[in-house]
């Protein structure tokens, strides 16, 4: 992906986990408050930022995002909400998507966190919880007897 | 809360599900790949998760796995409104709540006085929230309506309604609308009702709810309250199918021949007659069958007489208790019960009682019931 420099706006490299770097412009990686207090406290000064828990892969989407919401002040609201759901459309492997909501976690991206968390959820709307688990590798751990009482219980949500 | 357990899954079984899943499509590298996805997920994130979900969606998630059952249940708001909260605050607090879209315990007590579309809005506001747990406890006694002083208690008023018409206020309110309402709630599972009319012809509860308690509640027959039927079945297998447990706490109920049936699940029974007050001091024949009863629990009045009978064939542990105190609501004193003529009609009670008892395998009587036995 292609960083733009011609601005005047201070610029910080972020380094992902697997190595790769990425120049952005300051504005637009404090919209992580994860990165906007490591600046604070001097560390990107000398070097780029290291973010061990995020791979270049996402990071680069991270970024489109932050990029495209860091100038949202002179958008209309409605584009921006259509370029989000294109945003998580493009990453529309429930995979991709859990990896995205990790490093928005990590990162403290409160928009984006949002906007993933409400896909996601969206996503097991509407899936037996079977389809759930299975997408999701999510393992079973109830005794026969516990999922019994689990589903009585909730019966009412499976009709 | 569920234990952690452990499923074992037949290794066969599982290799036949994989080979289906990767005919399927692209989901076989998952499985490759193994762990559970969410599983790196802080509880906070799955929460966040599950904050944008509807109710149906948030309740299945409660099925995935024991992680997400935990997390579901620690997720669900609970709103506890006792009297002193003032009509205005509970109504503030609603109109906050309005993004909410599952509710676990609302518990809503209130002066019987107020404006109806209060407890009407609470009752929407919980059953359009799929509320689990529901109490529902309007009071008399604080109601500072001019009509209703010194009928402090609704059994007390509701006997003297044969000599004096029901306040309609509160008639209409409680009598007509509540029991309909909440049977189409199909996720509730326990309903605490006090201080409500109830026509049975009109109520059900959904098969859902495997907790009731009905609390000084007026239980009539059907819906002319002027009508004083001799028998009276009280039949909980068709009221409330799904029932498990079952708590008759010092209700009144318009008959003379009262059969209560407790249904074929219930195993945990309780039935109380302590603040109950009955013309005088007369229960009307009561009989409760009860043919899972497993525990049985009763208390009556020293004062009262009367004949309860019951049929609990595989009952294994009751509880007797007698209470000889004054009665906290009537603000006039009872003699006290020193001479035997006051302890005929209880001991008739009791006889009865501990006959239908006999074949309990662990029997609890409190002192006072060996009190008000004669002495020989």
């Amino acid at each position: 992906m292609s960083i733009t420099t011609e601005n005047n706006e201070k610029m910080i490299t972020l380094m992902s986990s697997d190595g790769e770097e990425f120049v952005v412009e300051e504005a637009v990686a404090a919209q992580s408050q994860t990165i906007k207090h490591l600046i604070e406290d001097g560390c990107s000064t000398e070097g780029s930022i290291p973010l061990p828990n995020v791979t270049g892969r996402v990071l680069s989407e991270v970024i489109q995002y932050c990029k495209k919401h860091s100038s949202s002040d002179d958008k209309e609201e409605k584009e921006l909400e259509a370029w989000d759901a294109e945003f998580v459309k493009a990453a529309d492997d429930h995979v991709a998507l859990t990896d995205l909501m990790m490093a928005a976690n990590f990162l403290d991206i409160k928009g984006l966190l949002d906007l993933v968390a409400q896909t996601l959820a969206n996503m097991i709307t509407g899936k037996s919880p079977e389809e759930v688990r299975r997408m999701w590798n999510i393992k079973n751990d109830f005794t026969p007897e516990e999922a019994e009482k689990v589903r009585k219980e909730n019966q009412w949500a499976f009709e | 809360m569920l234990d952690q357990g452990e499923k074992m899954e037949n290794p066969t079984k599982k290799m036949a599900r994989d080979r289906e899943e990767e005919e399927e499509e692209e989901e076989e590298e998952e499985e490759e790949n193994g762990g559970d996805l969410f599983s790196n997920f802080p509880d906070d994130i799955l929460k966040h998760i599950i904050s944008f979900m509807d109710a149906k969606t948030l309740t299945l998630t409660s099925t995935f796995s024991t992680r997400w059952h935990r997390l579901y249940l620690s997720s669900l708001r609970h709103l506890d409104f006792n009297i002193s909260v003032h009509a205005d605050a509970v109504a503030a607090t609603l109109a906050d709540l309005q993004h909410l879209v599952k509710v676990g315990r609302l518990a809503f007590s209130f002066r019987a006085s107020v404006d109806r579309s209060l407890p009407e809005s609470v009752l929407d506001f919980a059953l359009s929230r799929h509320v689990d747990h529901l109490t529902f406890h309007p009071h008399f006694d604080e109601t500072g309506d001019p009509n209703l002083a010194g009928l402090n208690h609704p059994n007390f008023w509701c006997l003297q309604n044969q000599f004096l018409p029901f306040h309609p206020k509160i008639y209409r309110v409680w009598y007509n609308r509540l029991p309909w309402r909440l049977c189409v709630c199909r996720s509730l599972k326990t309903v605490r009702l006090h201080n409500c009319n109830l026509c049975l012809r009109r109520f059900s509860l959904p098969e859902t709810v495997t907790a009731l308690h009905l609390e000084q509640c007026l239980i009539n027959l059907d819906d002319n309250p002027s009508g004083f039927p001799y028998r009276f079945p009280v039949d909980f297998s068709t009221l409330c199918p799904g029932l498990e447990e079952l708590y008759l706490l010092d209700c009144n109920f318009r008959g003379e021949w009262v059969e209560v049936k407790a249904g074929s699940r219930v195993a945990s029974l309780t039935v109380t007659f302590d603040k109950c007050r009955w013309r005088y001091n007369l229960l009307p024949r009561i009989d409760i069958s009860g043919p899972e009863v497993v525990s049985f629990r009763v208390v009556v009045h020293a004062l009262h007489n009367g004949v309860i009978s019951l049929d609990l064939p595989l009952l294994k542990n009751a509880v007797v208790d007698v209470v000889d105190s004054l009665l906290p609501w009537s603000g006039e004193t009872y003699p006290e019960c020193s001479g035997q003529d006051e302890r005929d009609g209880v001991c008739k009670i009791l006889c009865g009682l501990l006959q239908g008892l006999g074949n309990a395998e662990s029997l609890s009587l409190s002192s006072t019931v060996i009190k008000v036995f004669p002495v020989t």
